[in-house]
């Protein structure tokens, strides 16, 4: 089921909240968990309910793994057997269902011949409540977890709010709150925080997001290197992409969080105005922060991190972004985009190793705002290219019809595929110029992202802007979701979902 | 802090019940029963152009057992009321409809009833598959079926058939509809192209503006036609198969699908006015249409053989009588109306109950048959019916000169616009 779906917000939504409140009335914290795993099963069935199998069994699994690894008689020989047991069929599971393909075209792609591919399809989420659970076992293995029951880790795996895309969740961030029997009621504070953020989410998905993808997706389109786009539609097209990727898992971010504040649970941040980062350091401490968290705690420390030498850190970075590409998608070209992210944190270190010691101030300005915010921009630009494109092929195409910069004016090719989708009237009736339309907009989000305060400082009053549970807030709010139900009927999916 | 909450979903309720209300209120697709208020909402102006979105709905709500497919050809032209139709027909057809979406439709049409009866027109611009806008409206009719891509049923319909109403209600799209709806009504009988009054059975009728020149419509559909009509942006090309659709294989399937139903099927190729068929001659694509009409034969009978069934009737009214050369009005008459046509291509309901009459053999006390108006194409006689044809062509050219140069204009324009 998708947030943005008629379904969720008038169906799904209402009817979960009332149950939940309703049940919390009975003082008893075990039927309001009850009916948040029953509603998160729902919730993950609607997509294909056969894979809610998969899910229960992956849960049982881990959960029975989790216990072993907690008891206390077990030898630690046999712990680490069990973790290693635990690990792999994790991995095995994502592994056949996610990587089987790949592996097999690539083996084709070495052998020089084509080996039939498996009828596989992607079960949802697989990547996110995979990723959750080995963190959770090698939690149980450190002995960092207390106490698990198993209702309690079901609602922490399903939740869902944070089930299909994230945040990954580390067990020390929910179950506290799922054991403590006093916050299962309803939280005015909370709800309202909560509803308000959704509020600013489904925005910035509905209108904003699904808006960019209209100026973004041509130059993506299997057959746009036989349309004749020009420099600029590239260009213009990365940009939108940059932003709709951009707004689409802030908007998640915000829905989830949000979503998760109304059950008075709170997820951890995932999404802090990465566009703002002054290096790509800082960037991937801003973008799908749970996701670095995990590579850092659970691969690129165990590879060693950076305690066994400066060759072997840059290894280690490396791989440990090759993988992190590879857990988006089964394709090389998110190989690629994760090796060059790998490539420009090495080069990012090695700058500031280089750099420690200047204590020049004009230098230091212009290193943090030209070299730092700008170049970062452009790199982060540039490697989305690889990210969103069909191969690395296409990539390396699209990427030198920018560099090539042959024409200065959109073709007519883009023109036309901008006014055969359904531009929101509000941009298509003010502005009919597409040209003009496309400058504006871009440029206006653009400013919204490098100036504009994120959730996370509107709801916790420390930006310039700060939400209070005023009427003109209420009204504000109420303004921003009838403008994203009114845009339902355009919705699409989360680009994250894929993963 | 209590009553945030709220404030913000009374707020929130209150103004999309406004919303609501209004699109309710204008209806600009004709999805609810709301009252028709002249100067408000009288005529559903952005109807035409949307009612892929409605047309499954309505299908879905009346469960027709006759069917009427086709383009707008057939949908201002046939109607599902005609004496000799099954009671419960439903004019199905979709304005620019490719082939491979009618099939769609017969599949969504043959989950909701027993068909007994389907009369599918033939237009030769739908076998193009040179991608064109009419697949973003093709995934929109889509969102709205019971049957998915493989003809079976979806689940939830109901809740789709909700959701697509709730959306009819509270979105932007059809607020624009109903801005636009209230802001075209003044003085839509007077000027521009005319107005539309649709009918719940899926057809249309359409009356030309009081100071419209008949011949001007002419005019406008063949320049069209010459243009994006037959070869649409951006390829610019009329083609019948590429890498990823056979315009032919999908006509096969559909046909290989209505012999397995053991439907009663008539195929009809549209009665196309004489000038419009010079227009495919000086696109260069006449050609091209004969083969257009082999293969509609050749498909059916070999469709026919593997069912072991005899192949249905295709008719030609792509043809040369009296009725479809009907003397278009003079330059500057706006005041005379043709009773056979709108337009080149578009027929008026009159000359469609000829066509029904002729092809369901219904006597008609209203008009006598019409020489030469439909042929049945069979194996054996297509050649010399092409031959026939052709030749009837060079005798409306030799004897409508003026109206050749009015076409020659047409062409020029469209060579000038599309150089510039």
């Amino acid at each position: 089921m998708l947030f943005n779906s008629i379904e969720f917000l008038f169906l799904f939504l209402p009817v979960t909240l009332i149950g939940y409140f309703l049940l919390c009335q009975l003082q008893k914290a075990v039927w309001p968990l009850i009916w948040l795993l029953l509603a998160s099963l729902v919730f993950y069935g609607w997509w294909n309910p056969a894979y809610v199998i998969l899910l229960l069994i992956s849960i049982v699994f881990n959960f029975g793994f989790g216990k072993l690894l907690l008891h206390p008689g077990s030898p630690a020989g046999t712990k680490k057997h069990l973790l290693i047991i635990g690990v792999v069929f994790n991995l095995g599971l994502l592994g056949y269902f996610k990587y089987a393909n790949f592996f097999i075209d690539t083996a084709g792609l070495i052998a020089g011949s084509e080996f039939s591919s498996l009828r596989i399809v992607l079960p949802l989420a697989i990547s996110f409540f995979t990723f959750q659970q080995v963190a959770f076992l090698v939690d149980a293995y450190q002995a960092k977890v207390k106490q698990i029951d198993f209702l309690r880790y079901c609602v922490f795996v399903s939740f869902f709010p944070q089930l299909i895309a994230g945040p990954i969740v580390h067990h020390t961030e929910i179950f506290p709150r799922l054991i403590d029997s006093a916050r299962f009621r309803f939280n005015s504070s909370d709800f309202s925080q909560g509803l308000s953020q959704f509020g600013i989410g489904l925005f910035k998905k509905v209108i904003i997001a699904d808006s960019l993808a209209i100026f973004a997706n041509p130059i993506f389109a299997e057959s746009a290197s036989s349309v004749g786009f020009s420099s600029l539609d590239y260009t213009v097209g990365v940009i939108a992409f940059g932003l709709q990727i951009y707004f689409d898992f802030s908007a998640y971010s915000d829905i989830a969080i949000g979503l998760g504040k109304m059950f008075s649970i709170n997820l951890p941040v995932n999404f802090e105005s990465p566009y703002k980062s002054t290096s790509i350091i800082d960037f991937w401490r801003r973008w799908h922060i749970t996701l670095s968290r995990f590579l850092k705690d659970y691969l690129y420390i165990p590879l060693g991190g950076n305690r066994r030498g400066t060759f072997r850190r840059y290894c280690n970075l490396l791989i440990t972004m090759v993988l992190g590409g590879l857990w988006h998608g089964a394709h090389w070209h998110f190989v690629f985009w994760g090796f060059l992210h790998g490539a420009f944190l090495s080069i990012n270190h090695v700058w500031r190793h280089i750099t420690r010691n200047n204590a020049d101030q004009t230098w230091n300005i212009f290193s943090t705002v030209i070299g730092g915010r700008i170049l970062t921009l452009v790199a982060i630009m540039l490697s989305w290219i690889f990210f969103r494109a069909n191969s690395t092929a296409d990539g390396m195409s699209i990427l030198m019809a920018i560099v090539g910069m042959d024409s200065l004016n959109f073709s007519p090719a883009y023109l036309f595929s901008i006014s055969a989708s359904n531009l929101p009237f509000i941009f298509g009736d003010l502005i009919s110029d597409i040209r003009i339309l496309v400058f504006i907009y871009l440029a206006a989000l653009f400013m919204w992202v490098l100036l504009l305060p994120n959730c996370q400082q509107i709801f916790s009053g420390q930006g310039r802007i700060r939400w209070q549970p005023s009427l003109a807030w209420a009204s504000g709010i109420a303004l921003l979701l009838l403008f994203s139900v009114a845009g339902l009927d355009q919705a699409a999916e989360f680009i994250y979902f894929q993963f | 802090m209590k009553k945030y909450p709220l404030k913000l979903l009374a707020i929130f309720g209150f103004l999309i019940t406004l919303l609501g209300f209004f699109n309710w209120l204008i209806n600009p697709l004709l999805l609810f029963d709301s009252p028709a208020i002249d100067g408000v909402n009288r005529y559903k102006t952005q109807f035409f152009f949307l009612q892929h979105k409605v047309k499954p709905l309505w299908a879905q709500s009346s469960r027709p057992d006759g069917l009427i497919l086709g383009s707008s050809r057939a949908g201002g032209g046939l109607n599902p009321d005609h004496s000799a139709l099954p009671e419960n027909t439903f004019n199905y057809a979709i304005p620019g409809i490719r082939i491979n979406t009618i099939a769609r439709v017969y599949s969504e049409a043959r989950l909701l009833a027993d068909l007994s009866q389907v009369v599918m027109t033939l237009d030769f611009f739908s076998f193009n598959v040179s991608p064109s806008l009419t697949q973003v409206r093709d995934t929109e009719m889509f969102e709205g079926f019971y049957a998915d891509a493989d003809g079976d049923r979806r689940p939830f319909a109901s809740l789709r058939r909700g959701k697509s109403l709730l959306q009819g209600l509270v979105s932007w799209q059809n607020t624009r509809n109903s801005i636009l709806t209230m802001r075209r009504q003044s003085a839509i009988e007077e000027r521009g192209a005319g107005f539309f009054e649709f009918t719940r059975a899926g057809n249309w009728y359409q009356t030309l503006a009081k100071g419209r020149e008949q011949r001007q419509n002419f005019r406008v559909i063949e320049q069209n036609y010459l243009d994006e009509g037959w070869f649409p942006p951006p390829a610019r090309e009329f083609i019948f198969a590429n890498e990823q659709l056979s315009a032919f294989d999908s006509y096969g399937d559909l046909l290989a699908l209505m012999y397995v139903d053991g439907v009663s099927v008539e195929l009809v190729i549209s009665p196309l006015h004489a000038r419009f068929l010079s227009t495919i001659k000086a696109a260069e694509l006449w050609e091209e249409f004969e083969i257009w009409k082999r293969q509609l034969l050749a498909i059916n009978i070999a469709m026919a053989d593997e069912a072991g069934e005899t192949p249905f009737p295709l008719w030609d009214f792509a043809d040369y009588s009296e009725l479809t050369q009907e003397r278009i009005p003079a330059e500057n008459d706006s005041s005379t109306r043709m009773r056979n046509y709108i337009d080149g291509q578009h027929y008026t309901v009159e000359l469609g109950n000829r066509l029904l009459d002729r092809i369901l053999n219904h006597q008609s006390s209203e008009h006598e048959i019409v020489e030469g108006f439909g042929s049945l194409l069979k194996a054996e006689s297509i050649d010399i019916h092409l031959v026939r044809v052709r030749d009837l062509q060079v005798e409306y050219e030799a004897s409508h000169g003026q109206e050749l140069l009015d076409l020659q204009r047409s062409v020029e324009i469209v060579k000038s616009r599309n150089s510039n």
